[in-house]
């Protein structure tokens, strides 16, 4: 049953792939059809719940049945423009793989197995998750609604108490609530998935820039980051978050570089799951919005800019509308008024500091960025080179930081909030971060440099 | 009119039943394709592998983090597994949460699903009996409640604040604290038990 339910994830996720977008790679279709089937059925099931019809496996199931029955239809009707993407989807190219390749891909399986074999053994003990989404899982699962869960209405909880479950918005919990209706004795299936999408997915959007070696060493690179790692490992709900938005960027980037309308959309889907992941993602909605609003006031076209901008807010819209027709609003803890606290400023600068240059966390990605940057200065400035990349993770980081500075922390001082939270807020700019690096025009040339020189002829040879 | 030539052709082959000329370009894809094996794993690739494998060890045995995601996280979780290969999930949980787990597991196992379970005031949760000690997060409803879940979990602590006080059906015994709120007297006084608040419990 669980195995059956997993797989009917990923077949919805490939079909709503298929229906927004032909342009996607092998690789990249099979990393973000798990993200996007069961971003599609935590959605399904608050509208369920909304509906009042109680959530069970079968509903659930049947639901998402349905749905992929009406867009594998949908696919068929539309047969004929699909024709040269089945063509190419059995071509087998020869791959530039070399020596190389093979020793970074040997580390990479190595590291991704002994993660996954960790992600699956141990059940959740974290306590984010023990306390907050693995409960929150696991009573969804068991009482069948959400907005009448025992654990938003109990007379035994405090206020405060009840607020914490109902703060994020509900992706990972209801991906859990999926695994655990299924007959799952831990919801980890749910973080292996996950794990495993983001190595596939991010070697297929790398790859589209760089050469098959340069993809795989950025992978690895991005994979090993240290705190990263650690936490693909537990239930929180931060490396999900950092799947969905660090891929919408990356696609936001293929589309504008690319200039293939159906990334724009792709991103788009990731970006609306970044949101419902965590509501921070907020910031890389903004990121993208930006972009794009320069983008739609060159060409003079809004309707992209307008479509993408609601669709990308849509389930934040919707969760909040959720909440509050069921009465289960929360205490803002957002200041809306601008304000200057030059202690408070002072506290988030050093805090970021500490966290930047600290090597035990984040590996060498924050020495070996910034001279990736400088170095390509002159790229950037003459010809605009991943200047795109550059814009999306500076916009993004300030973005979210003016969010965490416009906080009330009534909970918990910035200190900890900054060690704890922001540390592990950060994991969503490591692929980006690393995705630069490689992207960007001097590594790119060296790697290509490498691959000429394996691949050259022989001329001695021939000769 | 270039159409119309190929066109013409075709049709010439076709009536004249000429070879069409699939050898040479099967020979020609062998050929290539022999060409590429032999650079993408030829010397030179050996060489560009190698020195990539060694730069790439040397730089990440450089750095504290990557050091420790090899040994201190991969590494020793591998052994571990590998050891305890066929643990049962209640084992597992039990190696991560210790005798926290034991004993919440202990109380799931003697309670009902509808059990309302009272734990003695924070203060006498974690005290050490017996070298076995509880750890503060059992002083946090959320945490016990995950592991005892659909059971209700409060503490002494809630006496005059909870609704859900006066409906107790279970009494959580730790450090063997808690035998005052039973409503009977038990002979035989474990430090770490449940037990039901009345004698007419099931």
């Amino acid at each position: 049953m669980l195995i059956t339910g997993l797989i009917l994830s990923i077949l919805l996720g490939l079909a709503i792939l298929l229906n927004i977008s032909q342009q996607l790679s092998r690789t990249e279709l099979l990393g973000l059809s798990f993200p996007a089937g069961i971003g599609a059925q935590t959605i399904i099931m608050v509208c369920l719940d909304f509906a009042g019809i109680r959530l069970t496996a079968t509903t659930v199931v049947a639901v998402s049945v349905l749905l992929l029955a009406g867009l594998c239809l949908r696919l068929y009707l539309r047969r004929k423009t699909l024709r040269e993407w089945r063509a190419s989807l059995f071509v087998v190219k020869s791959p530039k793989i070399t020596w190389l390749w093979l020793v970074i891909m040997l580390a990479l399986t190595t590291v991704s197995v002994m993660n996954m074999a960790k992600i699956m053994y141990y059940p959740t003990f974290d306590r984010d998750s023990v306390v907050g989404f693995n409960l929150t899982g696991i009573a969804v699962a068991h009482e069948g609604t959400i907005k009448g869960l025992s654990l938003y209405n109990d007379v035994n909880y405090e206020p405060h108490d009840l607020d914490l479950y109902k703060t994020y918005t509900p992706l990972s919990q209801l991906g859990y609530a999926y695994v655990y209706m299924l007959g799952a004795e831990t919801s980890k299936s749910f973080n292996a998935l996950i794990f495993i999408s983001m190595l596939f997915a991010f070697y297929g959007v790398t790859r589209r820039f760089t050469t098959h070696t340069l993809a795989a060493l950025t992978t690895f690179m991005m994979i090993i980051t240290p705190e990263m790692l650690g936490f693909s490992s537990l239930s929180g709900t931060n490396f999900t978050h950092a799947v969905y938005a660090s891929l919408g960027l990356l696609f936001f980037a293929a589309w504008y570089y690319g200039k293939n309308a159906s990334l724009l959309w792709i991103s788009a889907l990731l970006l609306m799951l970044n949101v419902w992941t965590r509501n921070e993602g907020l910031a890389f909605i903004g990121a993208a919005c930006c972009l794009l609003c320069r983008h739609s006031l060159r060409i003079k076209q809004y309707k992209t800019l307008i479509l993408f901008t609601f669709l990308c807010l849509l389930p934040f819209v919707f969760w909040n509308v959720f909440l509050k027709i069921n009465h289960m609003e929360i205490k803002q803890l957002i200041i809306f008024k601008p304000y200057w606290d030059a202690a408070k400023a002072g506290i988030l600068w050093r805090e970021m500091w500490a966290l930047f240059t600290s090597p035990a966390y984040y590996g060498v990605i924050f020495i070996v960025f910034p001279l990736i940057a400088v170095s390509n200065l002159r790229h950037i400035i003459r010809h605009g080179d991943q200047l795109v990349t550059l814009l999306l993770i500076l916009l993004a980081w300030i973005f979210y930081t003016v969010l965490v500075y416009q906080i009330d922390y009534i909970w918990d001082t910035l200190e900890n909030v900054m060690r704890y939270s922001y540390k592990r807020f950060l994991f969503s700019f490591m692929p980006l971060l690393w995705f630069y690096v490689a992207a960007g025009k001097n590594i790119r040339i060296i790697f290509e440099k490498i691959d000429d020189f394996v691949f050259q002829p022989n001329t001695k040879s021939k000769k | 009119m270039a159409k119309k030539t190929i066109n013409a052709q075709q049709s010439t082959r076709r009536r004249q039943k000429s070879p069409a000329p699939k050898p040479r370009i099967e020979n020609r894809r062998t050929e290539q394709s022999g060409v590429w094996w032999s650079r993408a794993f030829g010397v030179r690739s050996m060489a560009v592998g190698l020195a990539g494998a060694v730069l790439l060890y040397m730089g990440l045995s450089m750095n504290e983090g990557y050091k420790w995601v090899w040994t201190g996280l991969l590494k020793s979780n591998w052994k571990v597994i590998r050891t305890h290969k066929n643990a049962t999930i209640e084992e597992r949980y039990a190696m991560k949460v210790g005798f926290d787990y034991s004993y919440l597991n202990y109380i799931k196992k003697n309670t009902p699903e509808d059990a309302i379970i009272l734990f003695p005031p924070h203060e006498h949760l974690s005290k050490t009996v017996d070298n076995q000690k509880l750890s503060n997060q059992i002083g946090s409803k959320k945490w016990v409640t995950h592991f005892l879940y659909p059971r209700r979990v409060l503490y002494q602590t809630e006496k005059d604040k909870n609704p859900l006080y006066n409906q107790v059906t279970h009494v959580a015994i730790t450090a063997g604290y808690g035998y005052e709120y039973l409503e009977y007297t038990v002979n035989e006084q474990p430090p770490f038990a449940v037990f039901p608040k009345r004698k007419t419990n099931p």
